[in-house]
């Protein structure tokens, strides 16, 4: 039984021990059982205590999106899909996830999406990370030791990169790694069972898509500047579906038109609802546009406050991926949709969009073919916690769907 | 017993005295309401009532007026 908050791993054997032994407790669990259910809404409570006494948006966030009210949702839908003609869900197992060390919070979604499953599970923290996450990682045991059908399904270990240890964690039947880039290659490397599925989320960019035309005319302005508002700013735009450019598709003097109108209501609402960019973000932005500008791809840039600076880009240019977040948004017009699947890159991920037709935009979604975009939603929308993130059910992938025909 | 249950979730959470003007209770505009204790509260509001909020209602309870308008709509009544 692991009762440490966080294990630290000294060998491969010790990593077999502690496989072996939440595997032993995932056979009390099925998906969306009482015991994950209640861990979920206690966890939940406790985390927005915290979240209050500590000022800790992303906490507050995570206490949010796995209150009583949101997983009643994920059930209800996962509901009506599992019950599929001679289809029965069930867990896959034990899943592996190895959370990207930059994002304190992500390594509980992946955890408790797999719970929910009813799956075991086995998070890799890294040693750096463990001082971030220390006051975090205590309302989680402190919750277990509430729950010990989830305590003896649940393992928190932290290993320097050891690809003996990685190797033997990597004998779960999933194995979810949570970039960037440079990291995902490298687990990658390090194989896994014949039978272990795995899931890897690499770097990913956001977008808004907007309809001159509409915003001039058909829109409420107010109403889209606090959907954008939502989108970008509750976490600095630092979530990766938080869009960091807008597209907008029109006539050139209607564009300008629509942007000029945009930024000066996403401006209102900023004073009115205020900012929240961390105290470096306006110096960062600063320099990032100071480099863009000097690269010769920006037409204009406007600085609306510290916590709104926005710059339009050649037509022509391609968006500018790299940016701060913290409220600078980079601006391009295109003439057609059709322009679109040429700009996109396969790290791509949501597109927020305004001023579009269900029809445009599911033609738009085929026309992506392979090309990136996983989520096309409306403003506003962007950073709605979703069982769907980057083109996989995460639900379904933790779990197995077994065919029986009587 | 209800109304003063409403207020009780946004002194708590919110940090207010009794005292204030209630009708000028508003997100973002009253010291304290931000994102973060705007989430606190639906989940208080939804604890403490046994409900659960549609997504379209946790962003439309924006001020205290809202709030007893729309946790009506939810059963929580007031009288």
């Amino acid at each position: 039984m692991i009762s440490a908050p966080v294990t630290s791993l000294a060998d491969a054997r010790q990593a077999r021990a502690v496989l072996a032994s939440v595997r032993h407790g995932q056979r009390r669990l099925t998906p969306f059982d009482r015991p994950i259910l209640d861990y979920l809404s206690d966890l939940s409570r406790r985390l927005r205590s915290w979240s209050l006494a500590s000022r800790q948006p992303a906490v507050s966030a995570l206490a949010f999106w796995i209150r009583r009210a949101e997983i009643e949702r994920l059930r209800a839908d996962w509901e009506v899909d599992a019950g599929g003609d001679g289809l029965i869900s069930l867990p896959r197992g034990v899943a592996f996830h190895i959370p990207p060390t930059n994002v304190d919070t992500l390594f509980v979604y992946s955890w408790l999406l797999s719970a929910l499953a009813g799956n075991a599970n086995v998070v890799r923290l890294s040693p750096r990370a463990l001082d971030a996450v220390e006051s975090l990682m205590a309302q989680v045991r402190l919750t277990l030791d509430d729950h010990p059908v989830i305590d003896a399904a649940t393992a928190f270990v932290t290993y320097e990169h050891d690809v003996e240890i990685t190797a033997e964690l990597s004998e779960a039947d999933v194995r979810v790694i949570w970039g960037g880039d440079t990291a995902v290659s490298t687990i990658r490397s390090i194989s896994c069972g014949p039978r272990t599925s795995e899931l890897a989320f690499a770097d990913r960019f956001s977008f808004a898509l907007l309809d001159a035309e509409a915003v001039l005319h058909r829109l409420d302005v107010h109403e889209l500047a606090v959907g954008l508002y939502n989108d970008a700013y509750w976490f600095d735009q630092l979530g990766c579906a938080s869009p960091r450019a807008v597209l907008w598709r029109g006539q050139p003097d209607a564009v300008v038109d629509a942007e000029a109108i945009l930024w000066a209501a996403l401006a209102a609402q900023i004073d009115r609802r205020g900012g929240s960019a961390p105290a470096g973000a306006p110096m960062a932005k600063l320099v990032h546009l100071t480099e863009s500008a000097l690269s010769g791809d920006v037409e204009r840039i406007r600085w609306s406050s510290g916590e709104l600076a926005t710059a339009t880009l050649h037509d022509g240019a391609d968006l500018r991926r790299d940016g701060p977040g913290g409220g600078l948004f980079y601006s391009r017009r295109i003439d057609d949709l059709r322009e679109i699947p040429e700009l996109v890159q396969r790290r791509d991920q949501t597109i927020a969009h305004a001023g579009f037709s269900r029809v445009e935009l599911e033609e738009l979604a085929r026309s992506l073919g392979a090309a990136g975009v996983d989520r096309i939603v409306p403003i506003g929308s962007a950073l709605q916690f979703d069982r769907f993130w980057d083109g996989h059910d995460l639900l379904r992938s933790f779990s197995r769907n077994v065919r029986v025909v009587a | 017993m209800t109304l003063q249950q409403i207020k009780s979730v946004f002194t708590d959470v919110l940090d207010l005295n009794e005292s204030i003007d209630w009708a000028s209770v508003r997100y973002q505009e009253t010291d304290g309401w931000d994102s973060l204790h705007h989430m606190a509260m639906v989940g208080e509001f939804e604890d403490t009532f046994a409900i659960m909020l549609d997504t379209d209602d946790v962003i439309a309870l924006s001020s205290f007026e809202e709030a007893l308008r729309i946790l009506g709509k939810y059963g929580v009544v007031t009288t």
